[in-house]
C-alpha cells in the first residue's frame, strides 16, 4: 500500500479556500512532518490572475511550526507549472536542500512535485504526481 | 567580544542557530554570512517587522524565502516518472497588466517581471535586463510618454542573450494572424516558448531613457509591457522605421 503523503485537512483547507479565490490565485506554506505534508498555512500577500506572492503575516503567528515548513501550495490557472513556479522550486530546494510543491491546476488536478539537490547538487524532480480534487466532496 | 553581537537566526523550515556578528554588521551581510545572499528574502525582526539590506543587525531575526507563483506560460506538466528539469528558461513572465485597452500614463510593471537583454541582429543595440533583479521595493516605473520611437516589425528577428542562461531568439512571426512572438534557444527550429498574444502591437525604445519593450496585448485583452531597461546607448541605425503605436 502506497504510503499517505497529504493528511486530508490539507485537502480541505484548499478545498474551503477556492472559492473565496475564485478568479484569483492563492497560496500558502505547506508544513511537512515526517515526509508527510501534514498542514497548510494559508498566507497571501498578492494574488490576482495569475499570479500570487506570499504573505509572512499569518506564516509568524504559527511559531511552533515555522521550523516545519520545506514546501509551498499555490492555485493557478493552467495546467502544469510556470517558469516563475520552477524558478520558485529551485531556490527553494536550494535553500531546503529539498521541497515540496503543490498546484491546483485549472484542470483541478492537485499537482504535488517533491524536489531536491541530488548528489551532484543539481536541481532534480523525484517525484510528481497528481491527485484529482473532483472526486473530493468540501 | 564587546564588538561583537551574537543573534538567534531563525530560518524558515530549519533549525535555529546562534550566529556571531561584528557590531555594525547589516542583514546584507549576514545574508552573506549565512550563504543566502543570492535569494530573495523576508528578514524580519522578532516584532514581524522587515528589515532592510541596509538595516544594522541588534536583534534576533527571522528569515523568510520570497515565494511567488505565476501562470502565464507553462512549462512542464505532471509526470510519474523522476524527471530532471531541462535547463532553460528562466525568462520573463510577460504579464504586466495596465488595464483594459486603457493606455494609462504610467505603466506600473508588477515585481514579477523578468527581464530580459535584447541584442539586433547587427549588434547596434544592447538591451540588458537583469533577471530576478526585483523585489518589493523595486518596481520599475515604465511611461507610455518615452514611447517616443516605435520600432517596425519589418525586423523580427532578435537574439536574447541571458547571460549564463546561454542565448537565444526572439523571432516574430510574419504570419499577421498567428503574430506570435517565439522565444527560441540556440537554434531557429525549436522555440520553448511561444509568447501567445494575439495582438503584440509595438516594440517601443526610448534610446534617450535606455528603454526598450515590446507592448502587447494579453489573452485577456489586457496590455503588457513584455521587457524593458536599455542599458547602453547606441545608435539607432537597426531601426529605421518608426511609426505611432
Amino acid at each position: 500500500m502506497e504510503r499517505l503523503l497529504i493528511k486530508i485537512d490539507v485537502i480541505k483547507k484548499i478545498l474551503e479556500n477556492e472559492s473565496d479565490f475564485e478568479n484569483k490565485e492563492f497560496g500558502g506554506y505547506l508544513i511537512i512532518e515526517n515526509n508527510i505534508i501534514s498542514d497548510l498555512i494559508i498566507d497571501v500577500k498578492f494574488s490576482d490572475f495569475g499570479y500570487v506572492l506570499l504573505g509572512i503575516n499569518k506564516l509568524l503567528k504559527h511559531e511552533t511550526k515555522f521550523g516545519f515548513i520545506k514546501g509551498w501550495f499555490h492555485k493557478h490557472p493552467i495546467n502544469g507549472y510556470s517558469s516563475m513556479d520552477k524558478n520558485t522550486m529551485i531556490d527553494l530546494t536550494n535553500f531546503w536542500g529539498e521541497c515540496y510543491s503543490l498546484i491546483l491546476q485549472q484542470n483541478r488536478k492537485l499537482l504535488y512535485i517533491y524536489t531536491i539537490l541530488n548528489e551532484k547538487r543539481q536541481f532534480e524532480i523525484k517525484k510528481s504526481f497528481e491527485i484529482d480534487l473532483n472526486n473530493f466532496v468540501k | 567580544m564587546a564588538d561583537k553581537i551574537k543573534i538567534q537566526v531563525n530560518q524558515m523550515g530549519k533549525q535555529r542557530e546562534e550566529v556571531t556578528l561584528e557590531k555594525g554588521q547589516t542583514i546584507n551581510d549576514l545574508k552573506n554570512l549565512l550563504g543566502l545572499s543570492n535569494l530573495e528574502l523576508n528578514v524580519v525582526d522578532p516584532d514581524g517587522n522587515k528589515l532592510e539590506d541596509t538595516h544594522v543587525v541588534k536583534t534576533n531575526v527571522t528569515v523568510i524565502p520570497r515565494i511567488q507563483g505565476g501562470s502565464f506560460n507553462s512549462i512542464g506538466s505532471m509526470s510519474s516518472e523522476t524527471d530532471i528539469l531541462p535547463d532553460v528558461i528562466n525568462s520573463y513572465t510577460p504579464r504586466n497588466r495596465i488595464g483594459n485597452n486603457n493606455i494609462k500614463k504610467d505603466l506600473v510593471c508588477s515585481e514579477d517581471l523578468r527581464f530580459v537583454s535584447l541584442v539586433d541582429n547587427g549588434g547596434l543595440f544592447k538591451v540588458n535586463i537583469p533577471l530576478n533583479s526585483l523585489n518589493d521595493q523595486k518596481h520599475l516605473i515604465a511611461s507610455l510618454s518615452i514611447v517616443k520611437q516605435i520600432i517596425d516589425f519589418e525586423k523580427r528577428e532578435f537574439k536574447v542573450n541571458l547571460g549564463d542562461k546561454g542565448k537565444y531568439y526572439i523571432r516574430l512571426d510574419k504570419n499577421p494572424i498567428a503574430r506570435r512572438i517565439n522565444i527560441l534557444k540556440d537554434e531557429w527550429d525549436n522555440p520553448f516558448i511561444a509568447f501567445k498574444s494575439p495582438h503584440y502591437l509595438c516594440m517601443g525604445a526610448n534610446l534617450e531613457g535606455y528603454n526598450a519593450f515590446f507592448l502587447s496585448k494579453n489573452f485577456l485583452g489586457c496590455l503588457e509591457l513584455v521587457c524593458a531597461v536599455l542599458q547602453s546607448k547606441d545608435d539607432s541605425n537597426g531601426y529605421r522605421k518608426w511609426k505611432d503605436c
